[in-house]
């Protein structure tokens, strides 16, 4: 479980996050959406602490993580698994190196596991022929199941992903969903994706979160989220997606 | 105002760069195959371009002197000139322009592109020390590697003087070996190692600051592989008459 409470974060002048109250529940997948720029992408990064926190508590597991230091934070971000939005895949190695890497730097499991391990999980994102690949030779949508299967090789009790179908066409962003969903189901991690997309909130999401003008302004499950009375998530709605297709999940 | 207290920042945060890398020298994992690899690319690959500098350099340093020793009927003794500039300033300073335009620019380069596309969050987020594992390997490599080619340079700069001190003034190799040799004492051989290795430092280091302090996509890589170089050149030649001085103090010469 993750909890913040008034978490506040500005570059500047410009204020990001006014005051941030959310708790994220365990084994679930909460999306949060809002619109681009609203400060969602910053939200993922102020929580592993990549962008530095200015005021409030983020509590991880039960531990207030708050004050912690750079070094503090390294065994924490372990148990967190990163999709990155650009997938930030290390293009000096292999995807067989990639999604090892985490294995090799942390842990002393012999070469033969690790192996069987990274494979394992490039069967399940299906990149397996890619093993020997350098990242510079694979589409974005590849590029994102790799780095996916690197997100969850240490086994992560949380995994964040960082807007995970922008930039993909319709068919390669369905195939991402399916396998956000899939992962949940299959390794029962807490999930959080920050989205703009509604078609891919909607498929993967169990909570929602709707994150405008630097504050939290919704927090509940889809039903409650698509009967919503909040103006400003209505808007959102109905800009985001064609009435038809949120009617589909209205039960 | 702002920029000067801009400056003053990224001073500081220049500093604070160093003790990261200070700290993380003796703490684990130490990342050895790394610094190894580190070492080839910044030593042995950069040998050929600093060879080639060096032994064009000890030509054109004979070629020139030798004409003008010739005046004051001194020509013969233009081994022990060659010797004394090679070991205690061109080599040092050659080796290290040299590299600071091509390994400094290439570490500044490298590691902005991480930056810009989210690799170093990417390395933090698996709880990996990114000063540790890409700053602290290139310097262990870079004090290393640099001083070594340095004085590498400044034996292929002497050969290169002796054979222009031969094919053109006609001063025999033995002759040549032994004005160059009796040139040296214990002090020149030591300000041609101190200066490398500060200098070997001050490359390293002003790149992966600057590669590390990347913004703005593309435009900002650029923009940092070109500072890394300028910056790290105007230290050089700045800093050489520095440490010259302190040097000359020290050892007393």
């Amino acid at each position: 479980m993750i909890e913040l409470y008034d978490v506040k974060k500005s570059f500047g002048d410009q204020i990001v996050l006014r005051d941030v109250n959310l708790i994220i529940p365990k084994g679930k997948t909460t999306v949060i959406i809002g619109q681009s720029g609203c400060g969602k992408s910053v939200l993922l990064r102020v929580i592993l602490r990549l962008t530095s926190l200015d005021d409030g508590r983020i509590i991880i597991n039960g531990k207030d993580t708050s004050g912690y230091s750079e070094d503090e934070m390294m065994p924490i971000r372990r148990k967190i698994g990163m999709l990155f939005q650009s997938s930030a895949l290390f293009d000096s190695m292999t995807v067989w190196e990639n999604v090892a890497y985490p294995l090799l730097e942390h842990t002393d499991i012999s070469l033969d596991e690790i192996d069987k391990r990274v494979l394992d999980l490039l069967d399940f994102v299906d990149m397996r022929d890619a093993v020997d690949k350098l990242p510079g030779a694979l589409s974005g949508g590849m590029k994102k199941r790799v780095a996916l299967a690197r997100a969850l090789v240490a086994n992560p009790d949380f995994i964040f992903y960082d807007e995970p179908t922008t930039g993909l066409d319709p068919i390669t962003a369905s195939r991402i969903n399916r396998l956000i969903r899939s992962t949940q189901e299959r390794y029962g991690a807490t999930s959080v994706v920050v989205t703009h997309d509604m078609v891919s909130a909607l498929t993967v999401g169990d909570y929602f979160a709707f994150l405008d003008n630097g504050v939290i302004q919704f927090v509940g499950s889809q039903d409650e989220f698509l009967r919503n009375d909040v103006a400003r998530l209505r808007e959102f709605l109905k800009e985001a997606a064609p009435k038809k297709f949120i009617e589909k999940f209205i039960r | 105002m702002k920029a000067f207290s801009k400056f003053f920042i990224d001073v500081a945060d220049f500093f604070a760069l160093g003790f990261k890398v200070l700290g993380g020298i003796f703490t684990r994992p130490a990342y050895i195959s790394e610094a190894i690899n580190q070492m080839y690319l910044i030593g042995v690959q950069s040998l050929p371009i600093v060879a080639l500098t060096s032994f064009f350099t000890g030509m054109i340093f004979v070629l020139q002197t030798g004409h003008a020793m010739a005046i004051f009927g001194a020509k013969m003794y233009v081994g022990t000139l060659v010797s004394l500039s090679m070991v205690r300033e061109l080599g040092p300073v050659l080796t290290a322009l040299v590299t600071a335009g091509r390994v400094g620019a290439g570490i500044a380069a490298e590691i902005g592109s991480m930056k810009v596309t989210e690799q170093i969050d990417a390395l933090r987020a698996i709880g990996v020390n990114p000063v540790k594992k890409l700053v602290g390997t290139r310097f262990l490599a870079g004090i290393i590697a640099i001083p070594a080619l340095t004085v590498l340079s400044d034996g292929i700069g002497i050969l290169g003087g002796l054979f222009i001190a031969n094919s053109i003034f006609g001063i025999s190799p033995q002759f040549f070996w032994k004005t160059v040799i009796n040139a040296l004492d214990i002090n020149d051989i030591i300000m041609g190692i101190v200066k490398p290795f500060i200098f070997s430092i001050l490359i390293i280091w002003v790149a992966c600051f600057m590669g590390l302090r990347t913004r703005g996509g593309t435009e900002g890589v650029g923009r940092s592989t070109t500072q890394a170089v300028v910056v790290s050149s105007i230290l050089i030649l700045v800093g050489d008459y520095f440490v010259t001085q302190v040097l000359i103090w020290i050892l007393g010469m």
